[in-house]
């Protein structure tokens, strides 16, 4: 299953800065235990916007939580950045956290008394940084909020909250950024506007993003697209574009249902 | 929806646990009063029935009145003749008559000190020891060892006893009059069933011992009769009535009560009162809690609670699911409590035995009415409080089900609420005011306006509080923003998200710390008065009183250092008298006291003292307005014995209305004095002298119950006694503080429960677990010291208002500021320990579980 991984992925990347070496997780024990993945491995490589897809069920929020360091494999290795994240303790991954790791939800989780400008700059705030003013300030230009720095959440849209939170998440300027379900609480249009904004830290930045989706657009915007059928990594497409996709998800649907 | 309400708090029940552990608490107190006293009550009445024993009548000198028992009136004694025991035995009537000496007699140890352990009254009989039926008459049974049989043998109680390390064999000390008589150990003897008698101490001697030891030979104070079988008590007592002299009387045990205990039974019911009091404070300070407990989870549960409403339930329905959930925590609570009141006797008693009140203890006595009171006073402050919260939730609309997430719902203040806020301040203000400034209200009227003021203003601030204490929070989280980092800068603004939640939390910590402020700026400014009218008054550079600064001692301690050359001393010696009806206490003075006292004159001058002669007195303005007396008017005074004094006023002095030494309305010669009072004991003698301060004890060292101090060690001595007493009000008021912890662990436990998913995120942004912990104890010290704050200004306040009040009495207003930083480092300690818990639990959220939490 993991051949032609890194092969089929178009030659914009130059190294891998995830990689996961044949992780299983399993919840629970015994008769009632559910195999969540059982044998992925992958990379993600620098520089890149890949999207994750499958069903429900399939195990892309798991293996997402892994990739990030927030659960830990049942078996196998995930290494970011060269670290090998799987042996660290609670402290380590959350130092790692900081420097390396950003996070886009799908509910926003923004500090409801912070404004909008405080709750981005949370991350370098918690790690005791400085913030750099210039960055601070594209960023938030990028994001669309240079007029909404001093609103509280609760006065922002939900797409304008989501803003917030990837530029939260790009603040610290990640090594990389995982998004799960990211646009999935907006309507189509704000979630063009988002998967543009994620789209356009990848090609000016360099970013890298890793992003579970169930929308096929999305994952069109993406450099390559990675598919999960229970608990396997059964395809990994480059560049697509939504039909592409959608046919892709058909044949894995109707492949689960033989 | 009964058995949701259960079934909810037994979900919760962590949560129930904290909630009700703020009224076990003050419920505790309740019970543990009732329980304490009522045990002390119950061993005092063993004492009284021991003390009446199994005589049927007692024949005694007869009294003009009865004296009370302050340990002051030295000459209690009124004695009669011991031959007239043989005249009651006579009686075809009686049995047998017991001729028995019941006096008083300080005992000294091996060292020749007297035992400072027992503040006494230090009991001291005689009686014929060596007859089997005089024995049985007497309350004092031999518990080891032997009764004493020779003069020069005493038998001691167990409790001296053990606490000294005596054993048979060893010689001591005892001193009554004259100067110390040693005599052997033979035993120790119990007082009837009752194994300790609190402060007292007893020994007991072979009844020609006790007359010598008392100096007075041939000489008892009472003969206890048996009466033959077949007549009854009343036939024996006037059968023996008929024979007495006029001088004696004949009576039941009972009313001659030859051990007067009714101080201790009024010491223990103004005790029961304040341990009441403080239950109370801690059971209001409960209520916050309750309320704002119920109130989060009420909040916190708007979804369930639009469902319930959405799925057909009504109003009353939610209101009554709330108000149960209040009546079982409370029934829990109160059960606890109970339980935990045996617990807090315990501990009240070893409090006061550490603070050298030793009390009478016996087998605990549990009445019903301790349980009954204790669980409707615990159950109904639980539903009071409850039903602000309950009243809340039946607002909520069936459509909150449908909304995102549970919002605490906006409370808007209207006019009305404003209005009652202001009205229950200003109320509280006038009532604390009008109790300390209206004249002619007597103490419990004081008190209780003082008291009802006090809560009511406490309530008052509470509701402002919200308003304040976002401003406050900000203020306060500045140093935590400094020392905490951008976790001390989130607790800063958790703290100012909810200002209803933070208000009340702290407002149940404010109750606490405004009390413990109010005790300490009053005792402080008392005792800055105190201090400067001791200074005012004594113009002697020694004072001499007895160890512990308040017994009589003996009166030939003043002669002995008078007769000292380049000494100028004056005693002051004490009884009573009655006069105009009242028991009144009378002093002696020396012609010399002028010398050594500076007093207020209204009349007359220090020159009088030396001037009364054989009938002059001097009194108080006090006393001479009460019976509209002048100089040159005359008063009678009446002793116990029945001798009149018929006195001419002299001088009339206006002492501090403070009265620092507790001297007597009326002061007469010495001479008088000790012409009217069989046995004189002095209260103090000043003394003024170039001599060493080892030299002056060594010059009446043969008096083991007199102690010399130098002005300044009389007067921190005097302090320290404050002290102590100020110690045991801290420690009471502790209880109200530690239960306004349980609200801030309560109400820090409900925020990280509700905070659950944002805490997940901020670890997922990079928080450490350190740093979550640091939020949430910055929060918790915040809080805390926002009740500090509020507590400090509103406890100066009441300060303020009493000393202004005590101004005629030359109190000022004086703040000890070392105490209110002490209290300010103690709320600060306070808001680490509680938040010990909570914080734990929140740095150990799992990340991915908590970011999952819906
Ligand atoms: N904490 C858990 N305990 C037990 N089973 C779990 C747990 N979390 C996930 N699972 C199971 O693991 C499998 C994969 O779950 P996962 O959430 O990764 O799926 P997903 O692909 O993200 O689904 P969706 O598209 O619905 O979000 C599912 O069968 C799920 O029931
Ligand atoms: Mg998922």
């Amino acid at each position: 299953m993991a051949d032609g991984l890194t092969n089929a992925a178009p030659a914009v990347s130059t190294r891998p800065v995830v990689s996961a070496m044949s992780i299983t997780r399993r919840y629970g024990e015994g008769e009632s235990a559910v195999d969540a993945l059982r044998g992925v491995a992958l990379e993600v490589m620098s520089g890149e916007l890949t999207s994750v897809m499958g069903p429900s069920g399939s195990g892309k929020s798991t293996l997402m939580h892994i990739l990030a360091g927030l659960d830990r494999p049942t078996q196998g290795t995930v290494e970011i950045a060269g670290n090998d994240i799987t042996q660290m303790n609670d402290n380590e991954l959350t130092l790692l956290r900081r420097e390396h790791i950003g996070f886009i939800f799908q509910f926003f989780n923004l500090l409801p008394m912070l404004s909008a400008e405080e709750n981005i700059l949370l991350p370098l705030s918690l790690a005791g940084e400085k913030p750099d003013t210039e960055w601070v300030d594209e960023l938030i230009g990028k994001v669309g909020l240079a007029d909404r720095r001093e609103h509280r959440p609760s006065e922002l849209s939900g797409g304008q909250q989501q803003r917030v939170a990837i530029a939260r998440s790009l603040v610290t300027r990640p090594t990389v950024l995982f998004a799960d379900e990211p646009t999935g609480n907006l309507d189509s249009t704000t979630s063009d506007e988002i998967l543009q904004l994620l789209r356009g830290s990848v090609d000016d930045y360099g970013q890298t993003i890793v992003m579970v989706t169930h929308d096929a657009g999305a994952a069109a915007v993406a450099d390559r697209t990675m598919f999960l059928a229970d608990g396997l990594l059964v395809k990994d497409l480059g560049r697509s574009s939504s039909s592409q996709v959608l046919a892709a998800m058909n044949d894995i649907q109707t492949a689960a249902a033989r | 929806m009964r058995t949701a309400t259960v079934k909810g708090l037994l979900g919760r029940k962590l949560r129930t646990g904290l909630t009700a552990l703020a009224i076990v608490l003050g419920v505790a107190m309740i019970a543990g009063a009732f329980i304490t006293t009522d045990t002390m009550l119950k061993a005092s009445d063993d004492l009284k029935q021991a003390s009446y024993g199994t005589a049927d009548a007692v024949v005694s000198g007869r009294t003009a009145f009865k004296l009370s028992d302050n340990n002051n009136g030295a000459s209690q004694r009124k004695s009669i003749p011991e031959s007239l025991a043989k005249q009651v035995q006579s009686v075809p009537q009686v049995a047998f008559a017991s001729p028995e000496v019941d006096g008083e007699a300080k005992l000294t140890d091996k060292n020749g000190k007297v035992d400072k352990s027992s503040s006494g009254p230090p009991f001291a009989v005689g009686f014929d020891t060596s007859n089997p039926t005089a024995r049985d008459l007497s309350p004092f049974k031999i518990r080891s060892g032997a009764l004493p049989t020779q003069p020069n043998q005493v038998a001691i109680d167990k409790g001296t006893f053990d606490r000294k390390h005596y054993r048979v064999g060893d010689t001591i000390g005892a001193i009554a009059n004259g100067s110390v008589q040693r005599f052997t150990i033979t035993g120790t003897v119990t007082f009837g069933g009752v194994n300790s008698i609190g402060s007292a101490s007893a020994a007991v001697f072979s009844l020609q011992g006790a007359q010598q030891l008392l100096g007075e030979p041939g000489k008892v104070d009472s003969i206890l009769v048996r009466s033959k079988p077949g007549v009854s008590a009343s036939e024996v007592r006037s059968a023996i009535a008929q024979t007495l002299p006029a001088t004696a009387q004949v009576q039941s045990a009972q009313s001659q009560d030859r051990f007067d205990l009714s101080g201790l039974d009024s010491f223990l019911k103004i005790l029961r009162t304040a341990l009441l009091v403080f239950g109370f404070i801690s059971l209001f300070v409960g209520a916050f809690i309750i309320f704002n407990t119920l109130s989060i989870t009420v909040a916190q549960r708007t979804k369930e609670f639009g469902l319930l409403r959405m799925i057909g339930a009504s109003r009353r329905q939610v209101l009554g699911s709330v108000v149960l959930e209040a009546i079982v925590i409370g029934l829990i609570a109160s059960i606890v409590g109970i339980a935990a009141g045996f617990g807090l006797s315990k501990l009240i008693n070893a409090l006061f035995t550490s603070s050298g009140i030793d009390l009478p203890t016996a087998g605990t006595v549990f009445a019903g009415r301790t349980v009954i009171v204790a669980i409707a006073v615990g159950v109904g402050i639980t539903t009071l409080a409850g039903l602000g919260p309950a009243l809340r939730a039946t607002r909520i609309a069936p459509v909150a089900a449908l909304r995102e997430g549970n919002v605490d719902p906006v409370r808007k203040r209207g006019k009305l609420g404003w209005a009652v806020t202001i009205l229950t301040s200003a109320i509280g203000i006038g009532l604390v005011s009008y109790g300390v400034f209206a004249n002619g209200l007597d103490a419990t009227s004081v008190l209780v306006s003082m008291g009802v003021g006090s809560l009511l203003l406490f309530v008052g601030v509470a509701l402002v509080a919200p308003q304040i204490a976002r401003p406050l929070a900000s203020v306060i989280g500045r140093a935590s923003e400094r020392f905490g980092g951008s976790a001390g800068r989130l607790a800063r603004d958790n703290a100012m998200r909810n200002p209803h939640r933070t208000a009340t939390t702290a407002a149940a910590l404010m109750i606490g710390i405004a009390l413990v402020t109010f005790v300490a700026v009053l005792g402080s400014s008392m005792r800055t008065a105190f201090d400067t009218q001791i200074g005012n008054t004594v113009k002697s550079n020694y004072v001499v009183t007895a160890p512990d600064g308040f017994a009589p001692f003996s009166a030939g301690t003043a002669d002995a250092l008078a007769k000292q050359p380049g000494v100028t001393a004056a005693s002051v010696r004490e009884d009573q008298v009655k006069a105009f009806g009242d028991k009144q206490s009378i002093d002696g003075i020396d012609a010399t006291a002028g010398q050594v006292l500076q007093f207020n004159w209204k009349s007359g001058s220090n020159a009088t003292l030396a001037q009364l002669g054989s009938d002059g007195a001097v009194i108080t303005k006090k006393f001479a307005d009460k019976h509209d007396l002048k100089v040159g008017g005359t008063l009678t005074a009446q002793s116990a014995s029945g001798d009149k004094l018929n006195l001419t006023v002299r001088g009339i002095q206006k002492p501090s209305e403070f009265n620092p030494l507790g001297l007597a309305d009326i002061t007469i010669s010495r001479q008088l004095f000790d012409k009217t009072f069989e046995q004189p004991k002095l209260r103090y003698v000043f003394v003024n002298t170039s001599m060493p301060e080892k030299q002056l004890a060594a010059s009446v060292s043969q008096f083991p119950d007199a102690k010399v101090w130098t002005l300044a060690a009389y007067k921190k001595d005097q302090d320290k006694q404050f002290t102590s007493f100020l110690n045991i009000l801290y420690a009471l008021l502790a209880l109200s503080v530690i239960v306004s912890l349980f609200g801030i662990v309560n109400t820090l436990v409900l925020s990280v429960f509700e905070r659950t998913r944002e805490l997940g995120m901020l670890r997922a942004v990079g928080m450490t677990r350190r740093q979550v912990r640091r939020m949430i104890r910055h929060e918790s010290i915040i809080t805390a010291l926002i009740g500090a704050v509020l507590g400090m200004v509103v406890g100066v306040f009441l300060s303020a208002l009493v000393t202004q009040a005590l101004s005629q009495y030359d109190v000022g207003f004086h703040l000890p500021i070392g105490t209110l930083i002490a209290f300010l480092i103690v709320s600060i300690v306070a808001g680490v320990l509680a938040a010990i818990g909570p914080a734990r639990r929140a740095g150990k959220l799992n990340v991915l579980q908590a970011l999952q939490y819906e």
